[in-house]
């Protein structure tokens, strides 16, 4: 090796200004970290990897003078080992921020999204409990008792998946940053510098070769171009034909354009195969999506068609068939180019509709639980026989008589009362 | 297809709904005309913007060095690019043969937004 550094560590940004690509990323953390919004939010920054989120925040603590109290996912993220570290960090203000050469520290929780299982309990918990809001009297309402706790110090968080379940409630207490994808331009004026600085004579047009096989990630490029310059001296177009493409993941966006702007059933089956949706939120998605794509009733009816037969190999595959995929990858892809009108841009629903009335009607379904176990518990029946067999016949004789004594015996309150008195069929 | 500028333009009666869900998504409406307030869900916008005119919407680039606006369309890279006509910064072809580009562009970033942004 010409070198025993990593040219990714080597040539890692120490300033903002020198990370290429996603400069509106850039911008909006630096407004983020220079305000005082970090004492009420955190910064989740996500995007692909190899594109500069982590190099980001070593840059800007650098540059704007804060000290990094860093956990990645090498360290155990339990609920303990977060709040012992975050803990007094956001609580108290170090006595180093009153130094002229520092502005304190930050505090960086790296993958986020790779808090999980046994060995991370509790570990997005402890981030939440940082920003948890104070709770004040209840007879002391007051903007000042409301007032959120915080932090004393920037949290920023990252993550490659913002979408996943466990962190979804992290959301809300988090000012969401997105990186894409690098573009192949800016891509091969990092190449560009760092051939000049290894004095590796490299074509334009091979650093374009690389840069695009890297499919926006920087990192990759940049081990790429070093793996390729240690053949020879100079690096030529035919060198780079070794690489091999990189995999490319498809979001729910691209996902959903991918399968319905398709010619072919083959091209929309492609896009299928790298999908990064779970296959139930896909079926939902192209089933509340199909009007939008058939507007011909015949072919909306053919396009349901095999929908449905899809989502028959869906339940057959569950956890272990998996041999059957390749049923429900082409059945989808059929469904989704029934149409022979061509692609028009339309407005795509997502998250499904399903989904997101499960979301809304939360409430209702809570206080119906909870009714049910009181109505169970007086009964000696279960809830699922109390609701089916009980709640019906409670509603019909409390709307006959409002203050009928059954209310009080069933010890409902008034919320309880006017949910089952106001509710549909069950 | 329809090109849009980023920083200003201008829609045609948009309906409520719509309206409400294209400021939630990062669009922001100052007095008459739209702009890209938020990145995060661009292509969102794209996909309600193009759903309201009924045609395919591209957004003007701007290039990092010169702060030119230039299309998408003459780019050679534009069937492998992930981010295509998303108003999103760039390099023109133009400044694409200036010698010494990374020196340029962090020089340029250097003293932009980034440096413009108020200090605490």
């Amino acid at each position: 090796m010409k070198d025993e550094l990593m040219w990714v560590e080597k040539y890692r940004p120490k300033r903002i200004a020198e990370i290429v690509g996603n400069e509106e990323a850039k911008v909006s953390f630096v407004e983020w970290l220079r305000s005082n919004r970090w004492r009420k939010k955190a910064a989740l920054l996500y995007g692909p990897p190899g594109v500069g989120k982590s190099a980001l925040v070593h840059a800007a603590a650098n540059e704007l003078n804060f000290k990094i109290i860093e956990m990645n996912a090498s360290d155990i993220r339990t609920e303990k080992a977060i709040g012992k570290i975050a803990g007094p960090a956001t609580t108290f203000v170090a006595l180093d921020k009153f130094s002229a050469n520092t502005e304190g520290s930050l505090l960086f929780l790296d993958e986020v999204d790779g808090i999980f299982g046994v060995q991370d309990r509790g570990g997005v918990g402890a981030i939440l409990k940082i920003f948890a809001q104070k709770k004040g009297r209840k007879e002391k309402k007051t903007k000042e008792r409301k007032e959120i706790q915080g932090s004393q110090i920037p949290v920023v968080l990252a993550a490659n998946d913002p979408d996943l379940r466990k962190l979804r409630p992290l959301r809300k207490v988090c000012h969401l940053i997105r990186f894409r994808k690098v573009r192949i331009p800016l891509i091969v004026v990092l190449l560009q510098k760092i051939c000049l600085m290894e004095h590796v004579t490299a074509g334009f047009e091979a650093l374009e070769a690389i840069a695009r096989n890297s499919g926006g990630d920087v990192r990759s490029a940049i081990n790429d171009l070093q793996t390729l310059s240690e053949g020879g001296e100079a690096l030529r177009v035919q060198d780079v034909a070794s690489l091999h493409p990189r995999n490319r993941s498809f979001d729910f966006a691209d996902t959903l354009k991918g399968v319905f702007s398709a010619k072919s059933s083959q091209e929309a089956m492609s896009v299928l195969n790298s999908t990064t949706i779970d296959f139930d939120s896909l079926v939902l998605s192209i089933h509340d999506n199909l009007p939008l794509r058939c507007k011909d009733p015949v072919e909306l009816g053919v396009a349901y068609d095999l929908l449905s037969k899809a989502d028959v190999f869906r339940g057959r595959i569950g956890l272990e068939n998996w041999r059957l995929l390749k049923y429900f990858f082409s059945l989808i892809s059929q469904a989704t180019t029934v149409s022979s009108q061509p692609f028009q841009p339309f407005d795509f629903i997502f998250p499904p509709m399903r989904i997101i009335a499960l979301f809304w009607t939360k409430g209702k379904r809570v206080t119906l639980e909870a009714l049910c176990a009181k109505i169970g518990a007086r009964c000696h029946v279960s809830r699922r026989s109390a609701k089916l067999d009980f709640v019906p016949f409670i509603k019909a004789i409390l709307k006959e008589d409002k203050s009928a004594p059954l209310g009080a015996w069933f010890q409902l309150d008034d919320k309880e009362m006017g949910h089952l008195m106001n509710m549909g069929r069950l | 297809m329809q090109v849009l500028n980023r920083k200003s333009f201008k829609l045609p009666f948009v309906g409520k709904d719509k309206f409400v869900r294209l400021t939630r998504v990062g669009l922001g409406y100052d007095g008459g005309s739209f702009h890209v307030r938020d990145n995060n869900n661009v292509e969102k916008i794209v996909d309600i913007i193009s759903d309201v005119l009924g045609e395919k919407v591209s957004f003007f680039q701007t290039c990092v060095l010169c702060g030119q606006d230039f299309l998408c369309s003459g780019c050679r890279h534009q069937d492998l690019c992930p981010t295509k006509d998303l108003p999103l910064q760039c390099i023109c072809e133009n400044c694409r043969a200036t010698p010494k580009l990374y020196d340029q562009y962090v020089k340029n970033l250097g003293s932009g937004k980034l440096a413009s942004t108020e200090l605490r």
